[in-house]
């Protein structure tokens, strides 16, 4: 901890004029692990706006595991199938060019078999609106059929990053990572004490770390 | 080219060291905003990217040490205050003002991309496959520093007015970065590394571009100052500061494997 961090200037509330115009908003991250390989739940985000969650969405979630793509979804894009959340009116692209409101867009589904489980990406339906989805999936698509939840979101509203743009840390980070960290310490026993001594001290309480 | 001609290899190492210093120095500062950063994302991507720069650093100095047989702790670590050849912006605190930290961001992260790209058509193979391969982290750096800015500055009154005081607070120290380094000609002559005299007007456009997309106004200095400067060896005293503090573990024990 740098010296210089015993000095940070005081904020006072009453220095700041300007009332925050917006709450930030919540974004759900999906990561692909592999090319064609489906998108995982990887956690959450808030960010002011859309470009911002892509930039965070990056850092956070697609630089300390090789990943080839992330997704972001603004949960109010989201439909749920234990009613935890409720979409927005969809409007597709496509609806809005013909005047149709009926017409049909495709949803991107995501499940989650037990509860606990990650969601995952199952494939997607066609459908009007969001709750239209949500039994599109349920009737079509046989993960859904049987899973503990169900998401839904317009695959029109899914953010993602640009194919083959690089994401994840092309130098090693491995000691910011737990695992890491045990290698290193567990190497430098190896050096400095010998094999005896690496044994007497995982046998100790300290074992789990390795 | 897979070895460096021998009149070369000093010349080769003062670019290095002039980018890795860069990033060192850079990724230290930076690193004091863990925990104090505005949002708590943002606490955790700049962060990450002070790490990035600490580690891009470290493969740099590997580099060198393939050239010379040092070790890459003892050419960040071990050198007096005078053989560093970081330029003169990465030295100050920014004052845990975020305005002054993004800003310092914008023009240190076009500038470590645009050299970085050309660094990767070195005629020297290890130092070209190692720029581009740090390149492209170097532009979701530049990315994350346009995205703030340009959120910023459109932003509120308050926050357009911080960005524009740190913009004329920092412009003096921007040419630093374009310093040359002792034997940079030679280096340009053997193809180690590409001619550079027109990267500052380069850099002017794609930074001038990003604070025009923020409403900030900048009027850059035409001509770049021909004095010695970090890229030579004359620093600020922040630096030594800084360099008192970040060395002084390795000092206790200078020969020490860690």
């Amino acid at each position: 901890m740098s010296k210089i961090r015993q000095n940070v200037p005081p904020v006072s509330e009453a220095s700041i004029e300007v009332r925050a115009t917006g709450d930030a908003k919540p974004y759900v991250i999906f990561t692909q692990l592999k090319e064609r390989g489906p998108h995982l739940y990887a956690g959450w985000l808030e960010a002011a706006d859309d470009e911002m969650a892509m930039v965070l969405a990056k850092e956070h979630y697609g630089r300390d595991q090789e990943c080839v793509g992330i997704w972001a979804i603004e949960r109010s894009h989201i439909q749920s199938s234990d009613g935890l959340y409720q979409a927005k009116p969809a409007t597709s692209v496509a609806a809005t060019k013909s005047g149709a409101s009926s017409s049909l867009m495709p949803f991107c589904v995501f499940t989650q078999k037990r509860a606990g489980d990650v969601f995952v990406e199952v494939g997607s339906v066609n459908a009007s609106s969001p709750a239209e989805a949500l039994n599109a999936a349920q009737s079509t698509t046989p993960q859904a059929s049987k899973a503990h939840c169900i998401w839904v979101a317009p695959r029109a509203e899914i953010l993602e990053t640009a194919p083959g743009e690089l994401i994840w840390r092309t130098t090693d980070q491995t000691y910011r990572l737990a695992r890491g960290y045990t290698r290193l310490v567990k190497e430098k026993w190896r050096q400095f004490r010998g094999e005896e001594a690496l044994k007497a001290y995982e046998e100790d309480d300290l074992k789990e770390e390795f | 080219m897979h070895e460096v001609p021998a009149h070369l290899i000093e010349p080769l190492k003062q670019l290095l060291l002039s980018i890795a210093d860069d990033k060192l120095m850079l990724g230290h500062r930076n690193s004091d905003w863990t925990g104090l950063a505005p949002i708590l994302e943002e606490d955790i991507a700049f962060s990450a990217i002070a790490q990035d720069e600490i580690a891009h650093a470290q493969a740099l100095y590997e580099l060198i040490g393939s050239l010379t047989g040092e070790r890459a702790d003892d050419i960040a670590f071990g050198r007096e205050i005078g053989a560093y050849r970081c330029a003169q912006i990465v030295e100050p605190g920014d004052g845990f003002d975020w305005g002054v930290a993004l800003v310092r961001q914008l023009f240190c992260d076009h500038f470590d991309a645009m050299r970085l790209a050309r660094a990767a058509q070195s005629a020297y193979k290890p130092l070209a496959d190692l720029a581009a391969r740090l390149v492209a982290e170097e532009r979701v750096h530049v990315e994350h520093a346009d995205t703030w800015l340009v959120r910023l500055g459109r932003g509120t009154g308050e926050s357009h007015d911080r960005l524009q005081r740190a913009v004329y607070q920092l412009l003096p120290l921007a040419p630093s970065l374009f310093e040359p380094v002792e034997g940079q000609d030679d280096l340009e002559q053997a193809s180690l590394y590409p001619p550079s005299a027109d990267l500052y007007s380069a850099w002017r456009v794609e930074v001038g571009t990003t604070l025009e997309r923020a409403n900030l106004r900048v009027e850059f200095p035409a001509q770049l100052p021909t004095e010695r400067g970090g890229r030579r060896g004359i620093h600020t005293p922040a630096l030594a500061e800084l360099l008192d503090e970040m060395c002084e573990v390795y000092r206790t024990e200078p020969g020490a494997a860690w």
